[in-house]
């Protein structure tokens, strides 16, 4: 069979539009090469169970570094080429966030030449007065920890600027232009990275050995590191106190300048990111500490031993860079002695759940379902009267259904919460509320219509909720505001409301599909599948309008018990309204007889932007008791369904009106669906 | 057997067959018509978003007052067209929803869900017009140890004049929206027989600061006692923020002035104005004050212990609450007041909003005061919305199923 030359030349395009939306992967000289051979998947597994307490709660390492690495570099891996001296590339590498925090702690030389800081603007480097190549493009850069370094105190300076000045009512932070975005945005990303730095930074540190009174507490050394000052604290104290009146004493050589060390440690905490969960008289201290907590129970003689060996073990693995072996038994060691003390406080619980969460991934595992499913409904569509291809859309699509809420229940279970607490969960919820709308109306119906909706449905809005969580970069299991904190009414107005979201939405998709397929297969198709579309249009309006009215009367009454006022007009409570009023407008204009199928899809399809709105965007307009979520990858993504939304619906009404009828033409008007009756 | 045939008789037209209406069956039909709740509901809907997108340049509070309980509201702002507000819209809807959702709607099996659902929704309109008419709303601060006795507005004043009498102390409130516009143009005149003087407000200021006019300072301002209110640019956003000031001119029956300035004080609780404008007429010292507006509570409270717990390592709270002992008459009782869980009693509700910290350090409480005699009903209307809705919508999926089943079936 000879390929037709159209399908070649397709081909072509695909691949060369393919070719030109592919970025080249950022090399890094390989001279800064320190770390020969791949991580152990096992170790590299084990290592992000490891638990540490950040953002007020206790998580994996995993998770820390995978919403790090989102927030600095918007990827979820880090891919780069090794470079040698001829100009030769190596084969990709890719790390993934543990990976990449692994060698941060133990091979800084080497990550700080990592492609790592995503730089969208560049007019933020002349901002910090960073030599840049070139003027602004439309794309992004990658910028090193070591290109970085010298502007840092310029960041900082421009950054404090901003934020002083915010602070004193001069500006608003929703009012920042695009440069001083990228300069909160990149300054904000280098403590990110720094944070993460810290956690092991005290332990990278040498001290020397100077004197006969630290040459007799480490005879034979030159110079130790703080895991062995710690394991020595009391005797290090004893001598601090000993030479304390005759501190000119040549044989206290440079104990004074270790001891000022140690309080600067102390002092500092390190404890951004904390390791150490305290224990014995301390275990009832909810904040966990860093390096800097654990210097004074130990110079007292009174650390626990295993924070004396967590801290020796994670020494080790720092100063074994080039012997494997001994590195990953170190870090092995350093992953039980932090699981026992988390476990003896009580919060190890849910740390390997939520570690084996984001390894299973179980929304992304969904795409694997609903991708196929929207593929087998598009042949379903060829052979409409094939049964089996019908069961293998419903089945696919229900697996994937299965997935999605699989993954919001392990989320309730790690959190103790009900489904949603932020945005990042209505994504969740409202893919599965909707994919499961979908099949329960085909379950009833079984038109085809809605078995096709779901898989996109779902599809699109977990790829929307993959995008999303890279692009805010924060913990997606974040702890709660006070004023949040009630599961009651999270699992009442908040799931209520999102119910309605996801029924705005797929009313929108139906209302959408009558449009297009009424106004382009018109000569085509029969009056009663399209009179179909419109019942099912009305049922799903009719469903998210209970919904989501009760939700926001239910957000009213929360409201009024928290804040003293039912209403208040606020940004989000008015989007909330605005789906309430698109839809009750709708049905009664049907039932009034004002709009027929076509006007009723159309508004149906309106809805969809209405609930964009209010779901999202009210957020993004930064005022208002919601103002969170926001980002300019959320803001484009919005204006994007906006256009498309708007697009598609222009086409559908073009098409209904440039396309002639036929004779044979079938009635696609009709009676009201939403009758009282 | 013979058939007979009835002639068909002719047809008449629509307008001879129906019966007459009264002009007022006509305009309860307009009024109660389904199309007009479209036309409001969408009208409505346009009101929220423009309402919603001022709040860029307008606190919640200006844009709630502009746009949702205002009678006219700008179309665009910053220009004259101006269209109906939320009153006349709500109002409208009321009434539509009244006329053609309860009272000319057929009350049939058919209809209980919707009559249930406009029964809820007229209680919810309801609501919201028996606390826009009738409720007040203000604020408590309290560190440890105090007692409150009054809540202050955010963002309304008034003027409050002082005479003290032995123990007792008489006071006498004006509320500034009674003065302000006049006082903004000119003069504001506050003139009661019953007192030996007349109050003359002049030179109205939003928000200002008071300063001290010296030798090099230029003002269009009136100075008195070497003291002249600067104006400061309104904050929009945070009206809390802004300190309102006035001039005061008292007028003796007999001729003789007095001059002061009039100055709002921040919201705090270790902040006291205790320096009003003072005078004597008559022999009697009398106190002037621009305040917030303030009202009694009808029992006390004293802050015991105010707590704040922050998530660990952080500096976001986790939780705040304040045990308070309510007094009442004789009665003492202890209550822990804390987020989602408010103190009710005697028709005043007191919620756990906030805290702050003193220039000293000392933490207080802010709890918010309301007074709202609709306060549970929009919880009830839900409710009754929700039965409606269900017992509606679900009849009709019921319906719907069985048409499906039957349709598949044959």
């Amino acid at each position: 069979m000879t390929r037709h030359p159209f399908f070649s030349s397709l081909w072509l395009v695909l691949l060369a539009a393919l070719a030109a939306c592919s970025r080249p992967v950022p090399p890094v000289g390989a001279e800064v090469r320190l770390r020969q051979q791949p991580w152990d998947p096992a170790l590299v597994q084990t290592m992000a169970s490891l638990p540490l307490q950040h953002e007020g709660r206790v998580k994996p390492l995993g998770t820390l570094a995978a919403f790090s690495l989102y927030f600095v570099h918007g990827r979820r891996d880090l891919q780069f080429v090794w470079r040698d001296q001829d100009g030769k590339d190596s084969p990709k590498v890719t790390l993934t966030p543990t990976e990449f925090v692994l060698d941060w702690w133990i091979y800084p030389q080497q990550a700080v030449d990592y492609p790592l800081f995503r730089i969208e603007n560049r007019q933020v480097l002349d901002a910090v007065e960073l030599q840049r190549e070139g003027g602004q493009k439309m794309d992004f850069d990658w910028l090193s920890y070591r290109q970085l370094a010298p502007a840092r105190e310029k960041l900082r300076e421009q950054a404090g600027a901003i934020v002083d000045r915010e602070r004193r009512g001069q500006s608003e932070s929703r009012n920042r232009s695009p440069v001083e975005r990228g300069v909160m945005q990149l300054w904000n990303q280098l403590v990110v990275v720094e944070d993460l730095r810290a956690i092991v930074g005290p332990l990278a540190w040498e001290f020397p050995i100077d004197g006969q009174a630290l040459q007799g507490l480490f005879p034979e050394r030159t110079k130790v590191q703080l895991a062995d000052l710690l394991q020595a604290g009391g005797q290090f104290s004893e001598l601090v106190r000993q030479f304390g009146d005759k501190p000119q004493d040549p044989a206290a050589g440079k104990l004074f300048e270790v001891a000022q060390d140690l309080k600067a440690i102390a002092d500092e905490g390190y404890d951004t990111i904390a390791l150490f969960g305290p224990l014995g008289e301390q275990q009832a201290t909810r904040r966990w500490w860093g390096l800097g907590g654990v210097v004074r129970p130990a110079l007292a003689g009174k650390a626990a031993p295993e924070h004396l060996a967590i801290a020796s073990a994670l020494q080790t693995a720092l100063v074994s860079g080039a012997d494997v072996s001994r590195r990953d038994a170190a870090l092995r060691d350093l992953h039980r002695q932090a699981v026992a003390v988390a476990t003896q406080r009580g919060e190890h619980g849910k740390v390997e759940l939520e570690s084996d969460y984001y390894r299973w991934s179980l929304h992304y595992q969904s795409l694997h379902w609903f991708l196929p499913g929207f593929l087998v409904v598009a042949l379903m569509w060829l052979w409409p009267r094939n049964r089996l291809l019908w069961l293998g859309g419903l089945a696919l699509s229900t697996i994937g259904l299965g997935y999605v809420i699989a993954d919001v229940v392990l989320r309730c279970v790690i959190r103790d919460r009900p489904p949603i607490t932020n945005l990042y969960d209505t994504f969740l919820f409202i893919a599965a509320t909707g994919v499961g709308v979908a099949l329960a109306i085909e379950l009833i119906n079984r038109r085809r219509v809605a078995l096709s909706i779901a898989p996109v449905f779902g599809a699109v809005v977990i790829m929307l909720a993959r995008a999303f969580e890279v692009e805010d970069g924060q913990d997606t299991m974040k702890q709660l505001q006070a004023v949040l904190d009630s599961n009651y009414w999270l699992a009442t107005h908040v799931t209520t409301i999102n119910i309605g979201y996801a029924a705005g939405m797929v009313g929108a998709m139906f209302g959408t599909t009558w449009l297009l397929l009424a106004s382009f297969g018109k000569n085509v198709l029969d009056a009663v599948f399209l009179k179909s579309i419109v019942r099912m249009t009305y049922g799903i309006t009719a469903f998210g309008l209970t919904f989501a009215v009760v939700g926001t009367i239910l957000g009213g009454v929360w409201a009024n018990d928290s804040w003293g006022r039912f209403w208040g007009w606020d940004t989000k409570e008015n989007g909330a309204l605005l789906i309430c009023i698109a839809q009750v407008a709708l049905l009664h204009a049907r039932m009034s007889g004002m709009v027929k199928d076509f006007g009723f899809c159309i508004a149906a399809a309106l809805i969809g932007p209405v609930v964009a709105f209010s779901w999202f965007h009210v957020n993004l307009l930064g005022v208002g008791l919601h103002a969170y979520g926001f980002s300019e990858g959320t803001q484009a993504a919005l204006s994007w369904y906006y256009t498309l939304q708007s697009g598609l619906i222009l086409t559908g009404v073009v098409a209904w009106a440039a396309i002639p009828k036929a004779d044979a033409r079938p009635a696609v008007g009709g009676e009201p669906v939403g009758s009282a009756s | 057997m013979t058939t007979t045939t009835m002639a068909t008789p002719p047809a008449l037209p629509k307008a001879a067959m129906a019966p007459p209406r009264s002009l007022a069956t006509a305009v309860l039909g307009l009024v109660g018509s389904m199309e007009l709740s479209v036309y409001l509901l969408l009208y409505l809907g346009l009101l929220t978003f423009l309402g919603t997108i001022a709040q860029l340049e307008l606190s919640a509070y200006d844009a709630q007052k502009e746009y949702f309980e205002s009678w006219s509201a700008p179309l665009f702002r910053g220009y004259w067209i101006r269209i109906p507000g939320g009153l006349p819209t709500m109002i409208a809807l009321f009434c539509n929803l009244l006329i053609g959702g309860v009272i000319r709607i057929r009350w049939q099996k058919r209809t209980i869900g919707i009559l249930i659902t406009h029964f809820g929704m007229l209680l919810l309109l309801l609501a919201g017009w028996v606390k826009h008419a009738w409720s007040i709303s203000g604020s408590l601060a309290l560190f440890e140890g105090q007692q409150g006795t009054t809540f202050v507005s955010f963002h309304e004043w008034e003027v409050a004049l002082v005479r003290q009498d032995g123990d007792k102390v008489f006071e006498r409130m004006v509320p500034a929206e009674a003065f302000a516009a006049a006082a903004l143009r000119g003069l504001a005149r506050i003139d009661d027989p019953a007192l030996p003087f007349a109050v003359d407000l002049h030179h109205w200021l939003e928000n200002c600061e008071p300063a001290a006019k010296g030798p090099m300072v230029t003002t269009d301002m009136p100075v008195v006692d070497g003291v002249y209110l600067r104006a400061v640019d309104v904050d929009l956003l945070r009206r809390e923020r802004n300190f309102a000031g006035c001039y005061a001119r008292v007028t003796e029956r007999g001729g003789a002035t007095h001059e002061g300035v009039l100055f709002g004080w921040e919201n705090r609780p270790e902040v006291v104005n205790d320096s009003p404008f003072t005078f004597t007429v008559a022999g009697q010292r009398y106190g002037l004050m621009l305040r917030r507006k303030t009202w009694d509570l009808p029992f006390s409270v004293r802050l015991d212990k105010f707590m704040k717990r922050d998530h660990p390592g952080t500096v976001t709270p986790m939780d705040f609450s304040s045990e308070v002992t309510v007094f009442a008459g004789d009665q003492t009782w202890p209550v822990r007041i804390f987020m989602n869980n408010p103190l009710r009693r005697d028709g005043h509700v007191l919620y756990q909003t906030s805290y702050g910290m003193a220039r000293d350090g000392r933490m207080y409480s802010a709890l918010e005061v309301a007074q709202n005699p609709s306060d549970k009903w929009p919880e009830y209307a839900c409710y009754v919305i929700a039965v409606g809705l269900v017992w509606h919508f679900g009849r009709k999926l019921l319906g719907y199923v069985k048409s499906q089943q039957q349709g598949a079936h044959a």
